[in-house]
Parts: structure tokens; sequence; C-alpha cells
């Protein structure tokens, strides 16, 4: 497996502000790269400086190899949609998508354009001005673009946050569908956790510039590499007791050494759970089998726990 | 978000505002275009003049150009490319200028500006006369190039002003996604920016082609001997006493103005503001 991407110590400091603390990465060739993380934490700043509009302030970056980090991006031959698609207002859909390839001298553009129209479904809006067409489609406009000259890797920064919900599911499987046929290798950032968790091979965890963990999703909801990844991973931060972590449905309710205090309850789906606090004052999340009202005390057993050790 | 605009109210204010400005300078043109048609005995002969013309000749036009034709076409074309000089220049060099500028901070890119806008604080009169011995050194007095430069002095610092906010309300990431699509920086300039610009450069060349046409200190001085329409105007009314020639004149300038006016006022109402993008 070649090495396709890779960070060498790299630092962004923005006046006196420092959103990139000393990033090292290597994301393999084919692979889907998810970096995920709260708002404000450099993830889109990171993104530029693969892609080349911004310079790191230190360290390197290589593309199979090569140093990049002084070449401009159009020198890079990577592919990026940024959050609102940036499609040329001044163009229509069609040569949106071809300006790519006129910019690379290519010939056959109007086949080509039209070929990944197909695959995109977009092949009835080619005419249209791009205020002509809805959000979901200026999505896969803006994805048409990025994949028209075939670069070496896509990097998509938060592409599928302007969609409504019903969208968004529909344009998450399809994204993976796409990545999966073109073999490519994806840079892809969000905040979302569901997106992350259906698309990532590997997910990066990033806060303040830094990685806490890089794993398959899976494992940063299981074995979270800090207290920080098990509070962020996850539809409810994990519960800490005795600085020890467990997730809900590690701890089975009704008997055991452990108690807290009902103080609301949420069913998602047909799973119903319980919020509470312990007599320490700690947030607990549950999964109850049955109603508990509120102000009521619960025992409960924890089966599994996750040992952060002596960490924070 | 309510607007003032979407007010029933504050759309009266606007169209009485309007009526009153349309008054103020259709009066004048008004006036102009009875002189130039109406016979003289009831408007320039006449002790009190009418503001209703009964009879109307074609004679005074006919007059005006028949004897005159020559020297009137020259004034004509001179201004035209004057004019087109001024404007294509005050375009081009207002873009780049601009550019640059909408790359700086927002305060440091006002001072600039304000800085070139004291240029023209400097009465033209003060300087049209070293203009002149230089441009006399130079060859370049008399001609439509020198006078056209003169004027870009004046026009310059408004139009960077007009092409600098236009640029600045462009979305920043247009750019940058032309230069990530394979757009070296001069092609992401012209095939992505201008486009974009083009709604302010056109607004910019209009203003500068029409500061231009009409244009007096510098091209008295600058081109006396052989004048811009304004200045062939100016000599018959006055100089010459020729009232009846100005106003037919006057009216053959006021044409291009409504033609140039007319040709891009649909390029610069642009819409690509409303292109669904933002940041
Ligand atoms: N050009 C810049 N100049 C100064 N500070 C900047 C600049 N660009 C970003 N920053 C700062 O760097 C930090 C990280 O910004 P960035 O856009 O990378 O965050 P992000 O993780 O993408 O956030 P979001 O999820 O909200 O998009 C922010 O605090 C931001 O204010
Ligand atoms: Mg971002």
């Amino acid at each position: 497996m070649t090495v396709k991407l890779e960070l060498k110590n790299v630092t962004k400091i923005y006046g006196k502000h420092k959103v990139i603390n000393d990033l090292s990465l290597t994301v393999e060739q084919g692979e889907f790269f998810v970096i995920l993380g709260p708002s404000g934490t450099g993830k889109s700043t990171l993104l530029k400086m693969m892609v080349g509009i911004e310079q790191p302030t230190s360290g390197k970056i290589f593309i199979d190899g090569k140093d990049v980090t002084k070449l401009p991006p159009n020198k890079r031959n990577l592919a990026m949609v940024f959050q609102n698609y940036a499609l040329y207002p001044n163009m229509n859909v069609f040569n949106n998508i071809a300006f790519p390839l006129r910019m690379h001298h290519r010939t056959n553009i109007s086949q080509r354009v039209r070929e990944v129209a197909e695959k995109l479904n977009i092949s009835d809006i080619l005419g249209k001005r791009v205020n002509q067409i809805s959000g979901g489609q200026q999505q896969r406009v803006a994805l048409a673009r990025a994949m028209v000259r075939k670069p070496a890797m896509f990097l998509l920064d938060e592409p599928l946050s302007n969609l409504d919900a019903r969208v968004r599911f529909s344009a998450r499987a399809e994204l993976k569908r796409i990545q999966q046929e073109l073999e490519q290798t994806f840079v892809f950032v969000t905040h979302d956790q569901k997106e992350a968790e259906a698309l990532g091979d590997r997910v990066a965890v990033l806060n303040k510039g830094e990685f806490q963990q890089i794993a398959p999703y899976k494992e940063l909801y299981e074995n979270p590499a800090n207290p920080w990844v098990g509070d962020f991973v996850g539809d409810f931060p994990m519960n800490l007791v005795d600085g020890k972590g467990f997730r809900p449905e590690w701890a089975s309710v009704g008997s055991g050494d452990y108690s807290m205090v009902v103080e609301s309850m949420e069913s998602i789906g047909d799973v119903s759970f319980i919020f509470g606090s312990d007599s320490n004052g700690e947030h607990i999340v549950l999964r109850a089998p049955e109603k508990y009202p509120i102000g009521t005390t619960v025992k409960y057993t924890v089966n599994r726990f996750k040992d952060f050790g002596n960490q924070p | 978000m309510v607007s003032e605009y979407n007010n029933p109210g504050s759309h009266k204010y606007f169209f009485i505002i309007a009526l009153v400005f349309s008054i103020i300078v259709l009066i004048p043109m008004y006036v102009l275009v009875i002189i130039a048609f109406a016979v003289p005995s009831q408007t320039i002969a006449a002790y009190y003049p009418s503001l209703i013309p009964t009879k109307f000749t074609l004679s005074n036009l006919m007059h005006a150009f028949s004897g005159y034709s020559s020297i009137l076409e020259a004034a004509f074309i001179k201004s035209l490319i004057t004019a087109t000089i001024v404007g294509a220049l005050a375009a081009f060099l207002g873009f780049h200028a601009s550019y640059g500028l909408s790359k700086l901070p927002v305060r440091l890119s006002s001072l600039i500006i304000s800085v070139l806008f004291f240029s023209t604080m400097i009465p033209s009169l003060t300087i049209a006369i070293p203009i002149s011995v230089s441009f006399l050194k130079a060859g370049l007095y008399d001609s439509a190039l020198g006078l056209a430069l003169a004027q870009e002095l004046v026009v310059l610092p408004m139009t960077i002003f007009m092409i600098t906010g236009t640029l600045q309300s462009l979305p920043k990431q247009i750019e940058l996604q032309a230069r990530v699509d394979g757009a070296g920086f001069f092609q992401s300039l012209y095939s992505v920016i201008f486009p974009l610009a083009l709604p302010g450069v056109l607004a910019a060349f209009l203003l500068s082609w029409m500061m231009s046409w009409d244009e007096f200190t510098f091209a008295i001085i600058l081109s006396p001997v052989h004048p811009t329409l304004p200045i062939l105007i100016y000599l018959d009314s006055t100089a010459r006493g020729n009232i009846l020639y100005a106003s037919a004149f006057s009216l053959i300038v006021t044409i291009p103005v409504i033609l140039i006016t007319m040709a891009l006022s649909k390029f610069i109402k642009g819409n690509y503001m409303a292109s669904g993008l933002t940041g």
C-alpha cells in the first residue's frame, strides 16, 4: 500500500493563536479518512494546508513521498469541496464542472462532463444556473467538479452540513458508494458523529489543534484514548465513576453497588435512557428497561469499564 | 428580516424624492430642447421667451450642422476617443489596483483609498498648467491621449473605490476554489474574478466615461486647438455668442450618454449576489 498523504510536525499560527499544534498524520491510499472535532478546532485550517491555500507556519506536507509544502494548489492535483460548495456563480452547471478540465487543458471536455453528470444524476440540470438548483444538487455539482479530472485525492470540508436531514442521509450513502467505486483517497472533515461513524475507515479526533486519537469509530467509542474523547464521541458523554468510564449499555439497571437519582428520561427509537447524578454530582446516563419517576433512586451494576489510568 | 424598503411608507418618500430630482434634471433639458426646435422668435429672440412654444422648426439644427459639420464631427470624435480611453484605462487600472487593495485588511485599504482621494482635492486648474508644459515636451499636447491621461487623475480614485467595494463583497472561497481546480494566479484573476467583478468594473467605466465626456478644465487648457465637444459648445455660446448652435450641439452631447447608460445598465445590475453563496 503506497502512502498517499503525510503531515510531519505541522504547526499553524495565526497572529498569536496557535491553531494547529505540531500535528503528524499519514493517510493511506484508498482510505476514507475522517477528521472529527468541535467547531473552531482547526479542521478547515488543516484541510487548507493540505490543499495548498494556506501555508503551515512550520512542518512539512508530503504527497506520495514528494514534499509539496511550498507547492501552490494548482500544482498539487488534489480536489477540494468547500463547506458552501463555492460554485462559480457566473457559470452554469456544465461550465462549473468543465472548469477544472479547461484549466488542465484536457480534451473531450463535453464527454467527460456528461459522464460525471450521469454518475451523479445531474444530467438534466447541466444547463441551469447554479442559483436555480437545490442545495442537494449544488452539493452534487461541487462533487462532480471535484471528480471530473480524476484527482489524486479528495478533500471535503463538511460537504453535507448544508443539507436537510433526509437528503443528508442519502448523500452520505452516495458519497461512500462513490468513494468505493473510485477507490480514491478521501479526507473528510465533519463535526457530525454519525457521518464519521458511517463514512470513516479511520477517524481522527481533533481538539484545540491536536489529535486526541486516530482510530476506527468503533474503537473511539469503546476504547477512547482519554476522557475527553470518551466525552466527545458517542450520543452521550461517557459516564465517569471513580476515574473509570463506561457507556450506558455497559451497565445493567435494577440492582448493584452503584446508584443515582433520576432527573429526566428520554426515548430514542425503542430504547429509553435515564439521566441522573450520583452522590459525587457526576452526570450519569443509563439505558432503562422500564420507566422511572423523576426523583427516584436507581441502583445499577457496571459490567465493563474503560480504565483511563492516571490520565486527567 | 424587516427592511426599510419593505415599508410601503418609505416607497412613497422614495417616489417623491425621485420626482423632485427628475424635475431638477429635466427642466434644463427641456429648455435646451425647445431652444433647439422652436422658432427663435419665440425663444432666444423673444423679450419674454415662452416656456410652451407653438411654432417649431428644424432649421436651427440644419443651420448648426450645415456650415459647421466638419468642426462638430472632429470635436465629437475627439471627445469620444478621449472618453473611451479614460473609461477603458479606468476599468483596466482600477480593476488591478482594486484587486491588490481588496487583499489588504479593510482598514488599510480604506486608508489608501482616502489618500488617493486627497489627490483630487488639488484643483485641476493648478495642475493643468504644469501638465501642459510637460505635455508640450512629450508631444502629448492637444492630443486625445494626453487629455485622457490628465482626466484619468480625476476619475481613478473614484473608480478604485467602486471596484474595491465590489471585489470585497465577493466570496473569498470562489478564488481559492479556482486555484484548487487548477487555475494559475492570472487564470483565476481573469477567468473567475474579473467576470464576477464585471458589474463594478462596468459601472466604473461608465462613470469615468461620463466624467470625461463633459470635463472642462483640463480640456480647455490641454486641448484648445482641436477642442472637445464641451469646449466647442462653450466657445460657441460665449465667445461667438451663438446660442442656437450651442443648444443644438448640447443635444448632441447628451445622446451618447443616454445610449451608453442604457447599453450598460443591464450588466451593472448584475445578479451575482443572488447566487445562493455565502462567506
Ligand atoms: N485567516 C485566519 N486568520 C486568523 N485566524 C483564523 C484564520 N482562519 C481561521 N482562524 C482561526 O483558527 C481557528 C480554527 O479555524 P478553522 O476554520 O480551522 O476551524 P474549524 O475546525 O474548521 O471550525 P468549524 O467547524 O466551525 O468550521 C479559529 O479559532 C479561527 O478563528
Ligand atoms: Mg471549518
